[in-house]
């Protein structure tokens, strides 16, 4: 999928300005964002449900706005809000699905029984739609979006509203979508989410493009150094005047006789840190060095101009 | 040559698709069939026919010297009100099988996915229109045993009773779509369920007195009745049977009943498929001829149906009291229709000059406000000649039957020049309407109110001749007040001017038979205002906008 130029506009309010993404075959591409950064927008364009104001959206170089029945085979949308015919059993539900996107019906069966076990709704098949909770009703959503095998899922908010069980069987779910080698474009706030989930990320805030790479591309731009932390076991007050003084290190603070500090010096030479402690006679329990998520990436690359 | 087996597999292949193998008729009939509520209107309906039969039957029943007497035709008055009972009864239940079909997708926000997949916006709205239509048969149906009941008691026929079936499953079809034409249309299903039940009972009670009217002028036992006697299903017990005399030929009235509701359902259900949210249709011209040729087609039944036929051979007056009905019927209707296919998003292109863009003949069969003038103006020439065609034939057919003298050239001159001058002015006054809704949709941002502008426009124009008359009325004339020179906006002042004369009215600055170009003047003026204003209001206001 291919996004150049996306503009669209409410009104006086720009929902989306001037973005431009790629999202290559295979690729979970996290698409982050506080609330009202234009991530659903720039979501309903590419499922063909809105018209930009400008710029193109392309899904297997076919334009989403000059030909969107073309598209629509070929992707999978789950809204964030959606609604579900309630009165049908589960295996109706997914057959009439299954009959719109034009399955032969003896393939039907087969197909509704795999995407079941998929999703992990087996035991429900005959229940009816509105006697499933909110996590199953998620679920089956994201079942019918693969009824029709599509290349591309646009997934906005698919954990939106759950309990953190259901959270996590949706996020089993995804990553197991992953391994069948499924292209995904999947939108969040909440940034744990997505962490070990998607290979790329994108960053868009008030309907502009902040940073989009690979996750751990973008983790290390925005780290600008290493952050270590040092455990020291007495002489907390001397090791950090010692540290201070060595010139490779900044921000030296201790808590609670931990001490972390960020390191500006050869990236490959940090074990020189340790060595000058151990010399000195620091007793030293801990030398690691301190991982960032994607919460901090976060925090460090948007402005919370929107949120 | 024509292949007919490739035409053969083709309709297979459409009735497959969209019928026998359509999720959304599946997924509604299982919704519908699976709630009690299906079989209390099954029972209900049924249970209410049969104790309506049950009191007319005893009220039949005549006891005379101790012996019980029993009329020949009691099954035809019985199956008579069997027939009423089930008009009324599909009346009330029909439009509430599909007025929400559409709007209740919106309403649970499933449209979305219904949009996204492999179904077109034609097999929804059939889907949708068929799974109603099969329940509404399957109710028709359930009361089969009853008519059959009416059959044994005699005095109606088996074959009767299938054309009277016929007609309940016309109306059933008609109903249906248009339950589904206002689902597409609305946006709350109880807007739509307003105006479903709104325009049934008009058509209903329309249809009625029509019927009525037709039965109760031509006697006790007629044999031809008015063309459009047989519309409700309440009178088919009697209409089937009988036949209607258009410009001497004589037509079952049953048939025009049954073709009219399949046609004007047709018609609806292609107007449906247009507005399903998400999915784009482009059925403009299979539209805009359905229209063209239902308009024509009323005009040429209605016309030349022998009881109006009659009436114009006998006196020429009536002729002049016709034109003038009719055309300000067309008239209206024209500027109504004109209204929705005028209104929508205007795509006149920045370098693009108005008059290039609002009088291209290419887009007068497409989905563009742009193509409304040209259409408005074919329309309104397709309705004016069928009437002047249909009044010269009426006129014609029933020359050898009563005086020629009616008959004459004179009556068939004035029919040609009349018509001719007012063919104009029907054409110019509902292009400017068309211009109208152009203006109005480069200035509002929603469609709807586009549509508020130019009806408005449009009974401001009808209306205004209501205020000098109600001056007149109370008696306080100005004879050659200028007030009254504003009767030249007024679409009907051309054809009382070329009809019936102006006889007691004040004094106009012209002649009033040459109302037809002082008219038309002023609505060519109208137009080419609201054209050169057009490009002007869409760079200001935007106009109207897709969502």
């Amino acid at each position: 999928m291919a996004i150049e130029g996306l503009t669209k506009r409410f009104g006086k309010l720009t929902a989306v300005d001037n973005l431009s993404l790629h999202v290559e075959p295979g690729d979970i591409m996290g698409f982050i964002g506080p609330n009202g950064a234009g991530k659903t927008t720039t979501i309903r364009i590419a499922a063909t449900l809105l018209k930009p104001d400008s710029g193109r959206v392309c899904i297997e170089d076919i334009d989403v706005v000059k030909d969107p029945e073309a598209v629509r085979p070929l992707i999978g949308f789950m809204p964030d809000f959606f609604g579900l015919y309630e009165d049908v059993l589960v295996w109706e539900y997914l057959d009439f699905f299954a009959s719109a996107y034009h399955i032969p019906p003896h393939k039907r069966r087969r197909l509704i029984d795999d995407v079941l076990e998929l999703t992990d709704l087996t035991t429900k098949r005959d229940s009816l739609v509105s006697e499933l909770s909110r996590g199953m009703q998620q679920r089956l959503c994201l079942a019918k979006t693969l009824v029709h095998d599509p290349k591309l899922l646009l997934l906005d908010e698919p954990a939106s509203g759950l309990d953190p069980r259901a959270r996590i069987e949706i996020k089993e779910l995804l990553k197991e979508l992953r391994r069948m080698g499924k292209t995904i474009l999947i939108s969040s706030h909440i940034l744990p989410e997505l962490a070990d989930l998607c290979n790329k990320i994108t960053i868009i805030e008030q309907g502009r493009l902040v940073v989009s790479g690979d996750v751990e591309t973008i983790m290390n731009q925005c780290r600008g150094g290493k952050v270590l932390s040092i455990g020291i076991i007495d002489r907390h007050e001397e090791a950090l005047a010692f540290l201070e003084k060595l010139g490779t290190l900044c921000d030296v603070k201790c808590t609670d006789g931990l001490i972390t500090a960020k390191y500006v010096g050869d990236p490959d030479e940090d074990y020189m840190v340790l060595t000058a402690l151990t010399t000195n006679g620091f007793k030293v329990r801990s030398f690691t060095e301190q991982p960032l998520d994607l919460e901090d990436v976060f925090m460090k690359v948007t402005r919370g101009a929107v949120a | 040559m024509i292949n007919t087996a490739a035409i053969r597999t083709r309709v297979c292949e459409v009735v497959r698709d969209s019928i026998l193998d359509n999720p959304v008729i599946a997924r509604e009939l299982r919704t519908r069939m699976r709630e009690w509520k299906a079989f209390a209107i099954f029972g209900g309906y049924v249970l209410l026919a049969a104790v309506v039969l049950l009191f007319h039957y005893g009220a039949e029943i005549s006891r005379s010297s101790g012996h019980i007497v029993i009329s020949r035709s009691v099954g035809l008055e019985v199956f008579r009100s069997l027939a009423w009972v089930q008009a009324v009864l599909l009346t009330f239940v029909l439009p509430s099988l599909t007025f929400s079909s559409l709007t209740q997708e919106l309403e649970r926000r499933t449209i979305e996915m219904l949009a996204l997949t492999r179904l077109t916006a034609g097999k929804i709205v059939l889907g949708k229109q068929l799974a109603g239509l099969l329940f509404a048969l399957i109710l028709v149906i359930c009361t089969l045993p009853l008519a059959s009941l009416c059959v044994m008691l005699g005095g109606i026929s088996p074959w009767e009773v299938g054309l009277c079936y016929i007609l309940l499953a016309a109306w059933c079809y008609l109903l249906t779509s248009m339950g589904v034409f206002w689902s597409s249309l609305c946006t709350r299903t109880v807007a739509s369920s307003l105006l479903a039940y709104g325009t049934a009972a008009t058509y209903f009670f329309m249809t009625m007195s029509m019927g009525a009217t037709a039965t109760f002028a031509a006697g006790p036992s007629p044999s031809k009745v008015y063309v459009l006697a047989g519309l409700n299903p309440g009178f088919a017990p009697d209409m089937c049977t009988m036949n209607t005399q258009v410009y001497g030929i004589d037509i079952p009235v049953w048939l025009v009943a049954v073709g009219l509701h399949i046609w004007a359902g047709a018609l609806m259900l292609l107007v449906s498929s247009t507005h399903v949210k998400y999915k784009f249709a482009e059925r403009a011209l299979p539209i805009r001829l359905m229209l063209i040729g239902l308009t024509a087609t009323m005009t040429w039944l209605v016309i030349g149906d022998s009881t109006v036929t009659t009436s114009m051979a006998q006196n020429p007056e009536y002729v002049r009291g016709l034109i003038v009905i009719a055309v300000g019927v067309l008239l209206g209707l024209i500027c109504l229709g004109t209204t929705a296919v005028a209104t929508g998003v205007p795509q006149l292109q920045p370098s693009q000059s108005i008059w290039s863009y609002a009088l291209s003949a290419r887009k007068a069969f497409r989905t563009d406000i742009a193509g409304a003038i040209v259409f408005a103006t074919i329309w309104s020439a397709v309705a004016c000649g069928t009437l002047g065609i249909s009044l010269i034939w009426a006129l014609k057919s029933s020359f050898g039957s009563v005086t020629a003298a009616t008959a004459s050239p004179s009556i068939i001159g004035f029919i040609v020049s009349t018509l001719s001058r007012l063919c104009i002015d029907v054409c110019v006054i509902s292009a400017a309407v068309a211009a109208v809704g152009v203006l109005s949709s480069c200035c509002a941002k929603l469609r709807k109110n586009a549509a508020g502008i130019v009806l408005l426009f449009t009974i401001l124009a009808f209306s205004g001749y209501m205020i000098p008359l109600a001056y007149y009325v109370n008696g306080v004339t100005k004879t050659n007040g200028p007030l009254w020179q504003l009767a030249a906006f007024w679409p009907v002042t051309p054809i009382l001017g070329l009809t019936v004369g102006w006889q007691d009215m004040p004094e106009l600055w012209w002649q009033p038979e040459d109302s037809w170009m002082v008219t038309a003047a002023a609505y060519l003026v109208i137009a080419a205002v609201a054209l050169w204003l057009s490009p002007k209001a869409l760079a200001r206001y935007g106009g109207v906008i897709e969502e």
